[in-house]
């Protein structure tokens, strides 16, 4: 079907054409096929939907999320708690929204730094090799070789208390490897490439090689994965904080109200305690995996879609 | 890509009709599940019990319903993992005691009206000027590992609770031995044979006070440890031993036997066939650590047969379980409480290492050395509403540490805290705590940072709410709490003891003997237990003026000691008590002869027998 079209737009009018296509970057290409792409926007929209929840927090939670009230536990829904309340009398609707905001915020952030770290030292090793690529596969090695979840999980038991901030350094400090791994196998390839033989022979500084001609080669694989990751980042922090290694109470985040779950009665009876932050992990952490693949396809110069 | 959206499409779809289907049919899904469990129950005990399993057989066939029978094992369930020490001689905590209390037997223990009857000794017999008690033992009793239980063990224990580097070694029993002749000369080493317990006959020993001991069987009622494991043994490496610590090494003389334990995750007890009791009725007993939010539903499906100490099921699944068929539910008061503690004084680091209390050495923290910021500190918690709320009224606030059901308690005796955060406020005024930074916290009189760190354990679910509700509550009267992330029960009793850290306050809580309300073995300044490191001469002194006889064998006469102590205990707040919570036991009613005393459930458990 493809190859049709393209004979066709080959054959009638060529020069015009050709000259739209020009006049697009592969950057322009790649946002034109992504915004081709309907569950990707569906993805966005549901995103931003949560983003904007989390940014206006504090103005959209009729409650604090962490003042209790002792005389109203569990809770059913009522107009002055719309999702009830949790087991120390704690409005569930406005530790949902909060838990928005600390959710994505670490989502987002141990996201960017595990990707600032992986793409600093998978460039230093794709580009220079020898030594250095030596010497970070290795470090990389070393660091897969320990199972992830045990490494954070004795982490957090060592330190004395856990904060956010802490809490995306560690899991930026042990997520780093597998990105690493990507960057470098990109720039390995990029490597022997004549353009930037070209480059090397006219001067250019590594710096500039670097960010000239790697980086803007590789940001597609780079885009796609830190997408995905996010959205495992966000799981990661549920799960932590529902087995009580992640973000302690009374800080609301989503892993932490489904802990509550844990008990038959709150499971039963009080489905508005779980639900809603059940459905919210659900779809944030799809609506991302829905972006993702939508740019994976759009920065995939196979697909012609 | 048609495909791969045709799948996400699909994938979607269907997980948001499990999420429906999970919240319309969730009783019908667990009532599928409640079956599935069970069998899988029952494989599992029968693989537990597989050199058992002929003996089973047996004894179904040969005995008709109604009488007791022999087999089945059955499981219980803790919160929280014992510390890894099954001598009775250096356990610390609740969840050790679990194990113990089914291992190891005392020379008497409680009965229904709270008097001591015979439990390894037959009989005893008190001089009258109660300085000497003279136990005959049981005939035939014999340890787990067959030798014969005699007056030599009995020694043992009490000598090595009296042995110089007994302290040193981790031990916080002296409390048992002080009053014992002799303890001064023996515990500084002075002659090698404690003269205190002395041991007439294979089974006939005495103990002798120099001073008339008014609570000479709860100074008796300690748990028998054997001396033959340990023979030769320094006292430094007993707790370290491997008959302290390891499965089918640890030695006691009860009805089941330490038999295997996976650290942290279950602890199997296999009956001891030659108990003197009699053999077991059950094959054995599988302790699980096991959550306590999940704990209901496990009794519910079956999977779980006991749940007891330390505090039962959870007050807010009290009316759950209590409805279920299966299930028989036993209410009694804690003798024990739940606290905040306050740390007083910190220990030295050498003082810690030597393990010695010496509270001349103790450095004071003076960030909560004012008492009028501890009675703030009582004041600013709404603790009616944590037993209103969290323990669903099944409970009480206390001032000091005597619960209700104690001879020495008089609510009229006590300064009372209720919940009051002008006064908190004035308190801290008075005190010289303003904030004169403007950021809605205190500071110190001397106008530096002023933040109390809280520390508490996961485990006990209310207790594990009352953390952060005692952040904002205290935070309400301008107070900065710095809650620290939780830590397992053992690591943090771990640093609770130790205490050359910079904690502030910490949560915890005492599970109580029941044979007599003498504070010392907590509130003493030189126990052990004294984790606050309080240290106060008026208290110590009418803590001693309270056993000291000829007064003190009056009752009445105890108990107006008591209440002057609880006077100045409620106005010196050297801990604030958060409450006593109700004990409720929950066993599957197909447990039969359990006997329900005050002092809990697990008393005679040889006699168990599951119905089948």
């Amino acid at each position: 079907m493809e190859t049709q079209v393209n004979q066709k737009v080959d054959t009638s009018v060529p020069s015009a054409k050709e000259e739209v296509e020009k006049s697009l970057s592969p950057f322009q290409l790649a946002m034109r096929r992504f915004l081709r792409n309907k569950l990707a926007i569906v993805g966005l929209i549901v995103l931003s939907f949560f983003v904007l929840v989390a940014i206006f927090a504090d103005l959209i939670a009729p409650h604090s999320p962490t003042a209790h009230n002792l005389y109203n536990i569990d809770a059913k829904a009522s107009s002055e708690h719309w999702l009830g309340t949790d087991s120390s009398g704690r409005d569930n609707f406005s530790r949902l929204v909060h838990g928005a905001r600390i959710s994505l915020t670490i989502g987002f952030f141990a996201m960017f730094f595990t990707v600032a770290l992986g793409v600093l030292l998978g460039s230093l090793a794709g580009y220079y090799g020898k030594w250095v690529d030596g010497l970070i596969m290795r470090a990389t090695d070393l660091m897969m070789i320990l199972p992830f979840l045990l490494l954070i999980l004795t982490i957090v038991a060592i330190l004395e208390s856990v904060t956010i901030t802490l809490f995306i350094t560690i899991i930026a400090l042990t997520a780093w490897p597998n990105l690493t791994r990507i960057i470098r196998a990109t720039f390995l390839s990029l490597r022997e490439k004549e353009y930037v033989l070209g480059a090397r022979s006219i001067g250019a500084s590594d710096f500039r090689i670097i960010f000239k001609h790697f980086l803007p080669n590789a940001v597609g694989p780079i885009i796609v994965n830190a997408t995905l990751m996010m959205a495992t980042m966000i799981i990661l922090e549920s799960a932590l904080s529902f087995i009580g290694f992640g973000i302690p109470q009374p800080t609301p985040t989503w892993g932490n109200m489904i802990t509550e779950a844990n008990s038959l009665r709150i499971l039963e009876n009080h489905w508005e305690t779980w639900v809603p932050p059940g459905i919210a992990i659900l779809m944030t952490v799809l609506a991302i995996n829905f972006i993702g693949d939508g740019l994976r396809d759009a920065f995939d110069p196979k697909s012609n879609q | 890509m048609k495909m791969s959206k045709f799948w996400l499409l699909l994938i979607l779809s269907l997980s948001f009709v499990l999420v429906l289907a999970a919240c319309g049919n969730d009783e019908e899904a667990s009532g599928e599940e409640d079956d599935t469990a069970d069998e899988a129950d029952d494989n599992d005990t029968d693989d537990d019990a597989g050199e058992d399993g002929t003996e089973e057989d047996d004894a179904e066939g040969d005995e008709g319903e109604g009488e007791a029978q022999s087999g089945g094992t059955l499981t219980a369930g803790m919160y929280s993992a014992p510390g890894h020490q099954f001598n009775p001689l250096f356990y610390s905590d609740a969840y050790e005691a679990n194990i113990l209390s089914f291992t190891h037997e005392s020379l008497v223990q409680l009965d229904e009206n709270l008097e001591y009857e015979p439990a390894l000794a037959e009989s005893w017999e008190i001089n009258d000027d109660f300085t000497t008690i003279t136990y005959t033992l049981n005939e035939g009793v014999q340890w787990h590992d067959g030798e014969p239980l005699t007056a030599e063990d009995v020694y043992f224990t009490y000598a090595t609770i009296a042995d110089p580097e007994y302290v040193a070694a981790g031990g916080v029993r002296t409390n048992y031995v002080v009053n014992l002749s002799g303890y001064e000369e023996y515990n500084s080493g002075e002659t090698d044979t404690f003269e205190g317990v002395e041991v007439i006959d294979d089974r006939t020993v005495a103990f002798h006070y120099d001073e008339p001991n008014i609570k000479i069987l709860f100074d008796t009622s300690f748990i028998i440890v054997p001396a033959h494991p340990f023979e030769g043994m320094a006292i430094s490496d007993i707790p370290d031993a491997s008959a302290s610590r390891d499965a089918g090494e640890v030695v006691g003389s009860g009805p089941f036997v330490l038999s295997e334990f996976i650290e942290g995750e279950q602890y199997a007890l296999t009956a001891f066939a030659d108990y003197w009791g009699g053999e077991p009725y059950l094959d054995g007993i599988t302790w699980r650590v096991i959550q306590q939010s999940v704990m209901p539903g496990l009794l519910e499906s079956g999977e779980l047969d006991m749940i007891a100490e330390p505090n039962g099921v959870p007050a807010s699944d009290f009316d759950r379980v209590d409805g279920l068929d299966n299930v028989t539910t036993y209410m009694t008061q804690d003798f024990g409480y739940q606290y905040m503690g306050i740390k007083h004084h910190h220990r030295t680091t050498d003082d810690v290492e030597a393990g010695a209390i010496t509270p001349d050495n103790w450095v004071e923290n003076e960030k909560v050395s004012d008492v009028r910021v501890r009675q703030a500190l009582a004041s600013a918690i709404n603790r009616q509403g944590i037993v209103d709320g969290l323990l669903y009224g099944m409970g009480s606030v206390m001032e000091a540490p005597f619960p209700e059901a104690s001879w020495a308690y008089d609510a009229d005796a006590v300064n009372e805290y209720p919940y009051d955060p002008d006064r908190a406020n004035e308190l801290l005024d008075e005190a010289g705590y303003v904030d004169v930074t403007g950021d809605g916290f205190r500071e110190d009189p001397d106008g530096n940072e002023w933040t109390l760190n809280l520390d508490y354990p996961t485990g006990n679910e209310v207790r594990e709410r009352t953390a952060p509700i005692i952040q904002e509550e205290l935070g309400a009267v301008g107070i900065r709490v710095d809650l620290r992330q939780p830590r397992e029960a053992g690591p943090h009793f771990d640093m609770v003891e130790a205490d050359n850290t910079d904690w502030d306050l910490y949560l915890a809580g005492w599970s109580l003997a029941v044979g007599d309300p003498d504070p010392a073995g907590i509130w003493q300044s030189t126990a052990a237990y004294n984790y606050t490191r309080w240290n106060d001469e008026t208290s110590d002194e009418l803590i001693q003026k309270a056993v000291t006889p000829p007064d003190a064998f009056e009752v009445e006469y105890r108990a107006e000691v008591y209440n002057e102590w609880a006077a100045h205990v409620s106005e010196q707040v050297p801990m604030v008590f958060l409450y006593s919570s109700d004990n409720i036991y929950a066993y599957n009613s197909d447990l039969q002869n359990v006997k329900e005393l005050p002092a809990g459930i697990y008393q005679d458990s040889h006699l168990w027998y599951l119905a089948q």
